[in-house]
């Protein structure tokens, strides 16, 4: 079962052609957004990867169940990310990690410990940050990702989202202990 | 580090939320949890036909479903006489809910088998490609771990006696134990000398190794009504906590290095290198207490025993009692049983009447779509008869 390599149809047909019963459309949707909605997992859950591949896997399991009632008030895109930061936040709320701080990092076992220590810095700021700053801040400076499309995901205005950036990126530089940047949120 | 330039916190949170992993495939994985996901629904190709002929294979189709309906409705009757309804040890064993009533409460019963350790989600493999998966085939499976469990009911007409030497059946030196046990009934019912059926219940927990030959006495002990074994393959579960638990170890080995060789390092970056090694000591304890509590469910098996009573209740001996006493009782007990015939006869033609009006809709549904199908054509309007000529003029 694997999915077409090089799907140009939209977001909304592939999910109504699996809902039809093609398991394949799935695949070209996963295709586009797993490897962007793993980072932003990885992002939440403290540099965790097993985790984020845990969070992500629960979140196709939520779309396979409730694809069929997926109503067009907002983008697929939309949707997928929103019940991924949904599974994200009861996982810190399952595993205490508002309060824990720093996270292990799972990367490439040979720079595992390089990355650990150059991410934990970062990874303990972020967890400091309330989660509507840190989540503001993941998204945004996800790689492609607009300030319209993550206001629409957050359920936020773009004035509040914005906000929300530059008081997050302040705390964060004032935890990391960088210089001031103005002019940073557009 | 020091040979790099130094990111900015931009560029560090686009690397935070990066994945350069090839994507792990868990859209594949979350299907196979819902293994019943996008297929689609298709009418079968009967619901496509003409609605003449679907008409027809519904009517075929609700005259079986009323005959079964009829029939399962009679034996509904058949039970509501008897005094009370014991569960039967495959509803225990499945853990649905007992719903038997005269005397019996309500309980949830939940054995430990079907209880056994959730399992744990499919574990995705790491962007490393480290294989840390037990259904990947790279970990090779030592021997299967299978949760045993089996159900017997049995019926005897001495369910204490039973009960009791079902218990003395477990071998506490060898660990086994009884996990729940109940007996009840046995009060009297009404002023006839009657009492409730006594009904026991066991659950024991024996060593799979023994499972046959507790079986086996038990089978001694009455009537066996039926019997009921099966078991639960968790191999997949326990290779997949060998693997996380390895894995986690692994990586407490590496943080503990790690410790080892920067004991110069600020004190902040030994208080989170700490943090984490902590944060991985409990995932791996974690990790221990399901594998040793998967072994431990794996290690004894669960029998549910069901003990009932013979021929149903067992008649108190009545007082002595004169001729009039006993004229007076058997008239009572006439009446009894009029009035109980009476009122399951009334049941059952409220129950046909009330729970199958949707089905008698649906008869009647069909019938008219069928007398509507089967009436010919009516016939066409006969033509207009001539106009007929003139009457002649008359004769002058």
């Amino acid at each position: 079962m694997k999915p077409p390599p090089h799907s140009t149809e939209s977001d909304r047909d592939l999910l109504t052609r699996f809902v039809a019963g093609e398991r394949g459309a799935l695949g070209a949707l996963a295709q586009r957004y797993e490897g962007a909605l793993l980072g932003l997992a990885r992002g939440m859950l403290g540099g965790d990867a097993v985790a984020a591949c845990d969070a992500v896997q629960s979140m196709w399991v939520r779309v396979i169940k409730y694809a069929g009632g997926f109503q067009e008030k907002c983008a697929v895109k939309t949707w997928l990310y929103r019940i991924l930061i949904n599974e994200c936040r009861d996982w810190r709320r399952r595993n205490g990690a508002e309060r824990s701080g720093v996270h292990l990092r799972l990367a490439r076992p040979e720079s595992r410990a390089t990355a650990m220590a150059d991410d934990a810095g970062l990874q303990a700021a972020l967890a400091a940050l309330g989660e509507e700053r840190r989540e503001a801040l993941l998204l945004c400076y996800q790689t492609g990702m607009t300030h319209e499309a993550a206001a629409d995901i957050l359920g936020v205005p773009v004035g509040t989202l914005k906000s929300r950036l530059y008081a997050g990126l302040k705390e964060l530089r004032a935890a990391l202990g960088e210089p001031e940047e103005e002019g940073v949120v557009a | 580090m020091s040979g790099q330039p130094r990111q900015t916190i931009e560029e560090r949170l686009e690397a935070a939320t990066r994945w350069d992993a090839a994507s792990p495939g868990l859209w594949e994985k979350a299907l196979q949890e819902e293994p019943g996901a996008g297929r689609g629904f298709r009418l079968p190709a009967v619901l496509r036909r003409p609605p003449s002929v679907l008409a027809a294979c519904l009517a075929v189709a609700l005259g079986l479903v009323m005959i079964l309906a009829i029939g399962a409705m009679n034996s509904g009757v058949g039970r509501a006489r008897s005094v009370a309804r014991a569960p039967s040890a495959q509803e225990k064993m499945e853990g649905r809910t007992d719903y038997s009533d005269g005397g019996f409460a309500r309980r949830e019963s939940r054995p430990e088998a079907s209880a056994a350790p959730m399992a744990s989600p499919p574990s995705p493999p790491p962007p490393d490609g480290d294989s840390r998966s037990g259904t990947s085939g790279a970990e090779p499976v030592a021997e299967r771990v299978v949760v045993r469990k089996a159900s017997i009911e049995l019926e005897t007409r001495d369910v204490r006696a039973a009960f009791a030497k079902a218990t003395m059946l477990v071998s506490e030196a060898g660990g086994e134990y009884v996990q729940e046990s109940s007996l009840t009934g046995g009060t009297p019912v009404g002023t006839r000398g009657e009492h409730q059926p006594l009904y026991g219940s066991l659950t024991l927990r024996v060593g799979v190794a023994r499972l046959s030959e507790v079986l086996n006495k038990l089978r001694e002990l009455g009537t066996v009504t039926s019997e009921n074994s099966g078991g639960e393959d968790v191999t997949a579960q326990a290779v997949d906590l060998d693997a996380r638990l390895r894995n986690e170890e692994r990586v407490e080995a590496e943080l503990l290095e790690l410790m080892s060789s920067r004991k110069d390092s600020p004190l902040k970056e030994i208080l989170e290198l700490r943090e984490q090694i902590a944060s991985v000591r409990e995932r791996i304890e974690r990790l221990t207490a399901q594998r040793d509590r998967l072994a431990h469910l794996a290690s004894l098996a669960t029998v549910l025993v069901i003990i009932r009573e013979t021929n149903g209740p067992q008649p108190v001996v009545a007082p002595e009692q004169g001729v009039g006493g006993y004229f007076a009782e058997r008239i009572g007990a006439a009446w009894h049983d009029g009035l109980v015939t009476l009122s399951n006869g009334a049941a059952w033609m409220v129950g046909v009447v009330v729970g199958g009006a949707i089905w008698w809709g649906l008869a009647l549904i069909i019938l008219v779509l069928l007398v509507r199908a089967l009436r010919r054509p009516p016939m066409p309007p006969s033509p207009p008869p001539p106009p007929s000529a003139p009457p002649p003029p008359p004769a002058p």
